[in-house]
Order: structure tokens, then C-alpha cells, then sequence
């Protein structure tokens, strides 16, 4: 487990796959609704009807180390990403284990969980995402 | 054909490229020719019509002329979106097909959920028309702008399941599909197209047209999104929505039925009150019926869905663990599917409704006409209208399973008297004759769905007016059937209240239904599901008038008034569709079942449906002349339709209010 206790987490069978999340993710984030350039991603086998993967930040800290610039940054307890000194480098997008990453206009985006209230759990009527 | 689209966009005004909410574009393609060409939507149209299935009927009007056979290559496969697609508006995974019915002749209309509408809006179209008929089984593959046709000769004859895996593991996972099945393929008249394996564009037998034009697979992917024209005012509208879902007075009951149980939950409700459907509409109420109940279907669920973006998320997964019909594995069965193949046939065993609706899904059958037609088979075979001889030894009897499994293999492959049966109740009861027309229970040529207008009033209006034959999604309420007081005292006036809220009165029930008609032309355009605006009745236009100006930019969405205006627009234009057709007034008739014949058990006993004063308020309601069955030229001049007044006048003489 990562260098941070707590993250995003979600209970496998209780999604159901409304993409809702990827939605105001992305709509949050972007001012878009594009599930494509959501930080958080999730891979529903919907003819069995089975969560195959959710791609989710875990605040690992993995990227932290290859940072060059420090944009990449522990605030509030989680990584967060200071664009206005990033180089865009990419080296974060490319050593992340859960490819957490998503690159927007050359730019690497992650998951800082909206700065401690994550909108994608306030929307997630199932109650499938956590964090703890 | 090419020539007319040309002209049609080029006459209608600026592009809406400013407009947030639509993607902007609609999608030709030409089957016959194999290729393609993209267009801008007009504003115009936006405003008119909204979307989905509003703006799909202002097309297919200016693109057929009246008379043409629907498995024409001419007949138009409109696949529509509407501006909340893929934009987190409540239960918006929706999405339309919309052409001229192979079943009935008439509008034909089905809408549909899972993932792939969305997908349409994020590949940069808000429309895909899909005209002419290729030479040999082709698919449509899109992927942002990029559109190939792919070769299906080598799908052709592949179930839904199979054709769903070959092309989404040939073109990658996050495609989105939407296929036929053998019954497409054999022009079966209440074909359907399957959305990601389960979903189904279910009436009117749309699936029947793309298997007459060789069209095997639509597959969807899209990077795209969808823009918003007022962030911050849609955030407030996401709140509501959120709010609505989870706390509003309808979260609680709707997460306890629709939630737990999905669809499924109405047996027992339906069964309570007497219009469950049972031995080909006979009666309302089945002693068994617990034996098919959401309850019962819980112990056979893998998992539970949803439809993208939606809260209520009535979907879910099932499998019949062991005997006969061990690992039939499928979505639903929905309550009209446990309906029409269950207690419509005296079938009680569950797992043979799975294992039929598991067979409907893979072949791509309606489930609520397939079950209809095999219950006229079992009424003809019951009162010797047919023999066993003349059915190769097949013994339909209600209750038999067996029976109604080889009727879907013999309708699917179109042999025996599965061929006649391959063209709807209305059709074969022509074909066989012998009285057999008493027990074909359709409207418009369509068969009826899980409803009863003799348990439930307003749905005898309801299927009667439908522009696509007997069926519940143009206008079924609930208000009445649940005897919602509050509701019906904000939307009808408090004096009312009484009579509304009695199920089994049809006083004021034209003017509810051509109210939910209204809302459901509106509905069926932004597109938003019917769970929410049926039942719950939890969105009305006051609701959609708040959604829309935010997200797409065009203040006019935010009048109720115009809103209200907008929706009489696209019904009027739909029932004028029918009368360009010749379709009109005479068409909107109950089987004699439903009239002439009380209840005869249940809590429904002795009760008939009186069509009359619920037609004739209707019409007075919707600005029609009940005694030609045409609407008033002021009505049409209202609603910016003169261009339908001005068609219609050449074939009818249209009636002036003064």
C-alpha cells in the first residue's frame, strides 16, 4: 500500500455501471462530460454483469518520486498536481502502476479528490466509492 | 435520395454550432452506395423539435413520401440522440430508433438504454440516418469521424451474443453495439435490434428493417464529449437531480420496487389491482402469480445494473443455475416479457421464462409481441380455429412451455406456422381466418402490452390513440392508476382529483392522456427514460424547462409555454404521419376483448372499457375534430405545421374551428 492511508476505494458489487462518476468526474474537472478524460475509469463486464477493473488514483506515491519539477505535491493528505509549475514531462503518466493518469491537451491530469470532497462518491447513489 | 438531404439542410437556416447540449452534426449514410457525408444541424430544427424523436419525425416526414413500403431501401433507419444524451440528465442513457414500422405501416418508434447513445453524442453526432440497402451484410463501425463498412458476410446467421463479442473483441471493448439477430435477418415483422447484448429496441420491428438492408451491427465508440453552455447553472441542476434521487419524496419508494426489484416488482402490483395479464388477456388477475414475481426473480439475479447515467438503475443481470434450462444467462426479463411469456401463456415455471427470454434476446425478438402471438396461437388451437395436424404435431396449450419454446424457434426461422406467425397477430388472423381475428388482441397491427383497459381505463385510451399501435410508452399514466391526489391536483386543478384518481373511471382520463402524451413527445426528444417521468412521476416540464436552458443555450427551453407548444408540435406531426398514410381515426379501436367482454375475474371483475368519451375528450383536448378524425387547420397553423397542412390538404378536406 501507498505512502497515504486513505483514497478512493470502491466496493466491486455494488457498482452497477451508471458511469456517473466518469460523468461528473470529467464535467468537474473539464466542464465537460466526456467519460474518456475521466480520473477515474471503470471496466464493466456488462454481459456477465461483473466489475472488472475501476482505474482509481490509490495515492501510492510512485509519482511523487519522478517528479522533476515538484509539482507533484502532498497537500491535505493527498497527491496533489501543481500545473502552473509542471513540464509536462509525462514521466508520472508513464511510471504510475494503475494508470491513473490522464493527458489532456498535452498536460497530465490526476486524481487530487476534488480537495477532500470527491464528487464522483457524493454522486454515487449506490454508495460503491468510499474513501478510507 | 442524396439530392433531397441536400436540400432539406440547406434550406433551413444557420448551423448549430453555438448550441451546447447537441453535438451539432447529423450522420448520412448510404448503404447502397456505401458512403457517407455529414451535415450540420440547423438551429431550427433544434428549436423546433428539441431531439431523439421529435426531430427524427421531422425528418422522416420530408424524407418519405406516403405509401411507401417499409422494407424499401428508401425507409430511413433514423438512430437519434437527444441534447441531455451523455450529459448526466436523469436516466438519459436512452436513445431512439425511429422509421416507418414494418409491422404496422405506421410511425414507427422504439427507444432504448444502455451504453451506445451517448456514444453516438461523444463520436459528434446527435443523428445517424441510415438510408438505402447494401448488397451483402455489411456493419457500420464509427469511431469519432472515421466510418467504415465492414463486411458481415461472415456474421450473418450469428446470434446477438456472438455477433456483440466478434465485433467488440475485432474493434476493441469500448465499442458500444447494437446488432440484429437471425429474426432481423429474417425480416420477422417484430424483429428487434439489440443495445450491449440486452437491451432492446423492442417494438415496431425495427430490427426487421436493418435486416432488410443488410445492416447487421452499428458499433459506436467516441472521444469526444458533450459541452455545457451554463457550468455553473448546471451544477445547480445536478444537485436537484441528486437531490430528487436521494432524498425527494420519490427516492424512498423508488429504490424499494425499481431499485430492488426493477420492472419486475409490477407482477404483484399489477395482479393486485386486476389487469396482469393472463391467458391471452382473458382476465387481469392469476392465482399463480406469485410463482413469477420480482421476488421470485430475485433468487436467479447475478447482478444489478443500469442503464449509463441513470440513479434508478433497474437493470439487472440473471442466469438459470441448473435443470432444463441451465445457463440461460441474459438481462431482465423485464415485467412485460415476465407478462406476455408468463402468466399471458399460464406459464409459472420462472426458469422457462428466463430461458425464452434469454432466446428472444439472442435472436432479437420482441418479447411483448412474440408472447402475444404464441397466446393467439394457444386461443386459436383452444377453440379449434387450428389443428394439431395442421401444426406438425405440435400441441400449443396453455401452460406448455415446450410449445411456446418451439413457437420462437419456428417464428425465428420463419418455418411451419412460425411463418405466418412471423408476421404479427393482425396478419395471421387475415391469414387463418376461422374467426381468428377475435383473439388478436393489437391496435394499429401491433401487438398489446401488459396493460388492461378494463382494469386501467386511461390505458384504453391510450393504446387506442398510440401512433405506434397498442402499446404503453406514448402516454400510459400513473397518476390514475395509483391514485396520485397531489399530483393529479397540480396538473389537473383540485376539482378533478376524484374522478382522476379512480382507475376505473374514464371521466377525465382524454385530457390525462393526451397531457402524458405531451410530456412523453418531450421526453422521448431531450431523451430521458420513462422511469421517472411514467412512474415515479418525479420529472414533469417543469422539471425539462430548468434542464435544458442551461445545458444547450436556448432560453426557449426555459418556458414551460413553449415547452408544452413544442411537444403538441411532435405529437401532431406524428399522428399526421399515420394520416398521410391513410391511418386515421378508425384505427383507434380496442379488441372487442377489451369492450365487450367484463372482466371476467379478479379485482377488476365486470368492469369493460368505454372508449368513446375518453376519444372524444382527447380529440377536443389535442384540437382535432372528433367527427373526421382530422385535426383543425388552426391547430396545425399553431403549431408551425402549415407544411403539414398544406400535404395533408391534398388528400383530405381538414376542418376549420369556425
Amino acid at each position: 500500500m501507498g505512502l497515504q492511508s486513505k483514497h478512493l476505494r470502491i466496493d466491486h458489487k455494488l457498482c452497477t455501471d451508471c458511469g456517473i462518476c466518469e460523468l461528473v468526474c470529467s464535467f468537474m474537472k473539464f466542464k465537460l462530460f466526456n467519460p474518456k478524460i475521466s480520473l477515474i475509469k471503470i471496466n464493466y463486464n456488462y454481459e456477465l454483469g461483473v466489475l472488472e477493473r475501476a482505474v482509481i488514483c490509490n495515492q501510492c506515491g510512485t509519482c511523487l518520486k519522478v517528479c522533476p519539477t515538484g509539482a507533484l505535491h502532498i497537500a491535505n493528505g493527498f497527491i496533489n498536481l501543481n500545473h502552473s509549475i509542471c513540464s509536462s514531462c509525462l514521466a508520472c503518466v508513464e511510471v504510475c502502476p494503475n494508470d491513473a493518469f490522464v493527458v489532456v491537451d498535452g498536460k497530465p491530469y490526476k486524481c487530487d479528490l476534488c480537495g477532500g470532497s470527491p464528487q464522483c462518491v457524493k454522486y454515487c447513489t449506490r454508495g460503491a466509492l468510499n474513501v478510507s | 435520395m442524396e439530392a433531397v438531404l441536400n436540400a432539406l439542410s440547406t434550406a433551413l437556416g444557420v448551423p448549430s454550432t453555438s448550441l451546447k447540449g447537441y453535438a451539432g452534426k447529423i450522420l448520412y449514410v448510404d448503404l447502397t452506395k456505401l458512403k457517407y457525408w455529414v451535415e450540420d444541424l440547423p438551429t431550427y430544427l433544434a428549436k423546433s423539435y428539441v431531439g431523439g424523436s421529435g426531430l427524427a419525425a421531422y425528418l422522416l416526414w420530408n424524407l418519405i413520401d406516403e405509401g411507401l413500403n417499409p422494407l424499401s431501401p428508401e425507409n430511413p433507419l433514423i438512430v437519434a440522440t437527444g441534447p441531455a444524451t451523455g450529459a448526466l440528465a436523469p436516466s438519459s442513457g436512452r436513445f431512439a430508433v425511429v422509421s416507418k414500422s414494418p409491422l404496422t405501416g405506421v410511425w414507427g418508434e422504439s427507444h432504448a438504454g444502455g451504453g451506445l447513445g451517448p456514444q453516438i453524442k461523444y463520436a459528434g453526432y446527435d443523428v445517424i440516418v441510415i438510408v438505402g440497402r447494401a448488397s451483402r451484410p455489411v456493419s457500420l463501425i464509427i469511431d469519432d469521424s472515421s466510418i467504415e463498412f465492414y463486411d458481415s458476410s461472415s456474421l450473418w446467421g450469428m446470434n446477438v451474443r456472438d455477433t456483440t463479442n466478434e465485433i467488440r473483441s475485432r474493434f476493441g471493448r469500448d465499442y458500444h453495439v447494437m446488432c440484429v439477430g437471425p429474426a432481423g435477418e429474417n425480416l420477422v415483422k417484430y424483429a428487434s435490434i439489440m443495445v450491449d447484448y440486452y437491451r432492446a429496441f423492442g417494438r415496431a420491428g425495427l430490427g426487421a428493417l436493418m435486416g432488410f438492408k443488410k445492416l447487421k451491427v452499428v458499433a459506436v465508440r467516441g472521444s469526444g464529449g458533450v459541452e455545457v453552455y451554463d457550468p455553473d447553472k448546471y451544477v445547480e441542476v445536478m444537485e436537484d437531480i441528486l437531490w430528487r434521487n436521494t432524498e425527494g419524496p420519490w427516492a424512498l419508494p423508488t429504490q424499494l420496487s425499481l431499485g430492488k426489484y426493477g420492472t419486475s416488482n409490477l407482477v404483484t402490483a399489477m395482479n393486485a389491482i386486476g389487469r396482469l395479464p393472463t391467458k391471452n388477456h382473458w382476465t387481469g388477475y392469476w392465482e399463480l402469480a406469485d410463482k413469477i414475481s420480482g421476488e421470485e426473480l430475485l433468487k436467479y439475479r447475478v447482478s444489478r445494473g443500469s442503464c449509463f447515467s441513470c440513479m434508478i438503475m433497474c437493470k439487472h443481470v440473471t442466469r438459470v443455475a441448473d435443470g432444463k434450462y441451465e445457463g440461460a444467462l441474459s438481462g431482465g426479463p423485464e415485467y412485460e416479457t415476465i407478462a406476455a411469456l408468463g402468466s399471458n401463456l399460464l406459464i409459472s415455471n420462472m426458469d422457462a421464462i428466463l430461458y425464452m427470454n434469454y432466446l428472444c434476446n439472442l435472436y432479437g425478438l420482441d418479447t411483448i409481441s412474440t408472447g402475444k402471438v404464441i397466446s393467439f396461437l394457444f386461443e386459436c388451437y383452444e377453440n379449434g380455429v387450428i389443428s394439431k395436424e395442421e401444426l406438425n404435431g405440435l400441441n400449443p396449450v396453455w401452460g406448455d412451455e415446450e410449445a411456446a419454446i418451439e413457437l420462437i424457434k419456428l417464428i425465428v426461422q420463419r418455418k411451419g406456422i412460425g411463418d405466418i406467425l412471423a408476421e404479427g397477430v393482425l396478419k395471421a388472423s387475415e391469414v387463418l381466418g376461422r374467426g381468428s381475428k377475435t383473439y388478436a388482441l393489437q391496435v394499429k397491427g401491433m401487438e398489446v402490452s401488459a396493460q388492461d383497459p378494463r382494469g386501467h381505463k386511461s390505458v384504453g385510451c391510450t393504446w387506442a390513440i398510440s401512433v405506434r399501435g397498442a402499446d404503453h410508452l406514448r402516454s400510459l399514466t400513473t397518476v390514475d392508476e395509483l391514485g396520485y391526489r397531489e399530483v393529479a391536483a397540480e396538473r389537473f386543478g383540485i376539482d378533478k382529483v376524484d374522478d382522476i384518481c379512480d382507475r376505473l373511471s374514464e371521466k377525465y382520463k382524454g385530457l390525462v392522456v393526451k397531457d402524458q402524451e405531451d410530456l412523453f413527445a418531450l421526453v422521448d426528444s431531450v431523451i430521458m427514460c420513462k422511469y421517472g417521468t411514467m412512474w415515479p412521476p418525479m420529472y414533469y416540464f417543469d422539471f425539462i424547462a430548468k434542464l435544458l436552458p442551461p445545458l444547450t443555450g436556448i432560453k426557449e427551453f426555459g418556458d414551460v409555454r413553449n415547452l408544452r407548444i413544442i411537444s403538441e408540435r411532435i405529437v401532431n406531426l406524428k399522428r399526421c404521419f399515420n394520416l398521410r398514410e391513410g391511418v386515421g381515426k378508425e384505427s383507434e379501436k380496442l379488441p372487442q376483448r377489451f369492450t365487450s367482454e367484463p372482466m371476467p375475474t379478479g379485482p377488476s371483475k365486470g368492469q369493460t372499457c368505454n372508449l368513446e368519451p375518453m376519444l372524444k375528450e382527447y380529440y377536443e383536448g389535442r384540437g382535432w375534430d372528433y367527427k373526421s378524425g382530422l385535426p383543425y387547420v388552426e391547430t396545425l397553423s399553431r403549431l408551425e405545421l402549415k407544411f403539414v397542412a398544406n400535404t395533408l390538404k391534398k388528400k383530405y378536406n381538414l376542418p376549420t374551428t369556425h
